[in-house]
């Protein structure tokens, strides 16, 4: 799976202000995507789409937190800073109840929007690593054959080599030799942390 | 010809021409009836100064006594027309003597005709008198007892004029008491003083009566022009409340939507803002890019421009003044209010739509003024909809050239309307649905279209929900091309 670079995302409808933001964000060695409208911004999303989105509140079309309640939905949620051009407080509550990172006036000092934008390209980065740590082990499980599939539902039950053996009705050295297979192919061999990752990942619900 | 007739037939022509003046000034009056009593007295003292002049050319008593006896009528005309006249402009007067010196002096008049006698007043004696190089006809009369009658008559009169002025002067208005009533009585004195000093051959002249009621009829002209001038000044005075009121008007649509403003202009100076930032970043870099930075300069005059453009239209917009009105184009005015109100329109959710507006004639209007009632139409259509809230609401605006030539522009929405009662109402000052609002936009707006010589008219949607107002505006003359 090839990264995208993490880009900031502006939306603005007006052409100048969109410009002129890119260009700082440009000056500040980021990676800039310009769009006119939320609309244009969500057709360009795929899963690969990394970094943060800056958008305007107000827009004609679809406006900021309609584009962002769209935009939790799927399932690349990157982090969305607002700008705003007055302080409108119902729509601030709604932003960030929503999980909006940020939300700023459209004249904070630069420092404030990319000390913001930093934070959001670096949460979203951590989102990435969790997800991707996620999507690793998931399909390291899927490796697993069915046989050593259960074993490792009896293992994460607290159950003992001979009760497992019992309850399958195998041999316990076949259990043993299943449960090395098991630690070689998910290259973890604390029963504690095979815990906590099969939870992470929602194994056995 | 001597000077005799000359001053004489100046007199008649002088009379004539003012109560033509004032005959003019009745038709377009709302309350005609004093002009028209001026009108009559000063036909009146006309045909009198003409049988004076008749009496003092008279070469025989025969001649001199037919004269005399018509002299009678105008006479009459003239009391009745005073007494209308003071009565209807005063107000003040006793409506019961005017009444009692009036039909006192229709029977001194109907005893002059139907009596036996030659009449209320007949010469014995003609004579040729001199006076200042002409020769006058001087006749020694004798009164009949009914001439008593007309005496009496006009000292009602008198009596009338002079309780009418005290109360007059009594309610405050002492300059149209003293100049008016005072002059109808100081003259109408001094006719009949000096008439009388003739007729008893105390004095030989001519009675120079058309001169004295002259006098009585520049009084009351005075007056009558007094109020002519306050009705000018009063009309001058209304135009001026209107337009107050239409620039307090155009303040708080401003008011409406100076959030929206707000917004507009903080677009430009983000830019700004932004474009400096980056410029700073970029010159701590050890070879900064100048086709860069020759952009973010650019770009920063570009948007000063913009802010000042938005300040610029405000201005203009608040700024108070009289209708200047020029050749302009309609679809440009659209196009200036959609950029007017598309950020409030975007902020209430509201889309705002035009339809084509093109190859229509230039109308003749004012920029500002127009733009207000356009301001007051789209925002009151944007209002009605926020009012219903389950309705994401269109406000859809063109023109059209109509089958007469001028320009019709309508604003439509997709509200909730207004009821058939309410239609007749919409336009009255001081009606609203709004709960804040002082219900004055509409009328404003109307009076501000008609005159620009259009109409401005509210319609219900048909089968969609909704209201369309319209209006239209007279292609500009200077529009020859179309």
């Amino acid at each position: 799976m090839t990264q995208a670079i993490p880009t900031v995302h502006l939306i603005d409808d007006d052409i100048a202000f969109l410009t002129a933001t890119a260009r700082l964000f440009r000056a500040a060695g980021l990676t800039v995507a310009q769009f006119g409208s939320a609309q244009e911004f969500l057709a360009s999303l795929t899963l690969e789409t990394r970094g943060c989105v800056i958008a305007d509140l107000k827009m004609p079309g679809l406006n900021g937190l309609d584009m962002q309640t769209a935009l939790v939905r799927t399932k690349n949620p990157l982090p969305v800073i607002f700008l705003t051009g007055y302080g409108d407080i119902p729509a601030s509550v709604r932003a960030m109840r929503n999980g909006a990172e940020d939300f700023l006036e459209k004249h904070a000092p630069k420092e404030h929007l990319l000390e913001a934008v930093n934070r959001a390209l670096s949460r979203d980065a951590e989102a990435q690593e969790r997800r991707d740590r996620v999507n690793e082990f998931r399909s390291r499980f899927a490796s697993l054959s069915e046989r050593e599939h259960e074993v490792l539902h009896h293992v994460l039950q607290g159950k003992l080599n001979k009760q497992i053996a019992f309850d399958l009705g195998i041999h316990e050295r076949t259990v043993k030799a299943h449960r090395t297979a098991i630690t070689t192919k998910l290259r973890v061999h604390s029963v504690a942390i095979l815990t906590r990752l099969a939870q992470e990942i929602g194994l056995f619900g | 010809m001597n000077w005799m007739t000359i001053a004489w037939s100046m007199v008649a022509a002088a009379c004539l021409t003012l109560g033509m003046i004032n005959l003019r000034v009745a038709i377009g009056q709302n309350h005609p009836t004093p002009y028209l009593f001026f009108f009559a007295n000063s036909l009146a003292v006309a045909s009198l100064a003409g049988l004076e002049l008749g009496l003092l050319e008279a070469t025989n008593l025969q001649q001199y006594e037919s004269l005399l006896h018509w002299a009678q009528l105008p006479v009459w005309v003239m009391v009745v027309s005073i007494l209308g006249v003071v009565w209807s402009l005063f107000r003040t007067g006793r409506t019961w003597l005017a009444v009692v010196a009036a039909g006192l002096n229709t029977i001194a008049l109907i005893a002059n005709f139907v009596a036996p006698e030659p009449g209320i007043r007949h010469a014995v004696a003609v004579e040729r008198m001199p006076l200042f190089g002409a020769t006058f006809t001087y006749a020694k009369v004798e009164n009949s007892p009914w001439n008593l009658v007309d005496v009496m008559s006009v000292a009602i009169l008198l009596v009338f004029v002079l309780d009418a002025s005290i109360k007059l002067w009594q309610k405050g208005e002492r300059q149209r008491a003293a100049i008016a009533g005072g002059g109808i009585l100081f003259f109408m004195l001094a006719a009949r003083a000096y008439a009388l000093l003739v007729e008893t051959g105390i004095v030989h002249t001519p009675y120079f009566l058309c001169f004295t009621y002259f006098g009585v009829l520049i009084a009351m002209g005075h007056e009558l022009s007094e109020q002519v001038l306050r009705a000018d000044r009063l009309a001058l005075a209304l135009r001026e409340s209107e337009r107050q009121l239409a620039h307090v008007e155009r303040v708080s649509t401003m008011g409406q939507f100076a959030t929206s403003l707000a917004h507009e202009l903080n677009q430009p100076l983000g830019a700004i803002l932004r474009n400096a930032e980056a410029a700073e970043l970029f010159l701590q870099s050890p070879a900064p890019d100048l086709e860069e930075l020759r952009a973010i300069v650019r770009d920063i005059r570009k948007d000063e421009r913009r802010a000042c453009d938005i300040i610029d239209r405000l201005r203009s917009f608040l700024k108070r003044g009289d209708l200047d009105a020029r050749p302009l184009s309609v679809g440009e005015l659209l196009h200036e209010t959609v950029k007017l109100t598309r950020p409030h329109a975007t902020s209430r959710g509201v889309t705002l739509q035009m339809t084509e507006a093109e190859g229509l004639p230039l109308v003749s209007g004012d920029r500002v003024h127009l733009q207000q009632v356009l301001l007051n139409l789209v925002l009151n259509a944007m209002e009605a909809m926020n009012a219903d809230q389950n309705n994401k609401g269109y406000v859809t605006l063109g023109a059209v050239k109509n089958p007469s030539g001028a320009v019709e522009v309508f604003v439509q929405d997709t509200g909730p309307g207004f009821s058939v009662e309410n239609a007749a109402l919409l336009f009255e000052a001081f009606f609203t649905t709004k709960r804040r609002g002082m219900g004055l936009g509409l009328a404003i707006s109307r009076t501000i279209i008609e005159a620009h010589g259009g109409r401005l008219w509210a319609e219900r949607n048909g089968v969609q929900r909704g209201a369309t107002f319209r209006f239209t505006l007279p292609s500009s003359p200077a529009d020859c091309l179309s």
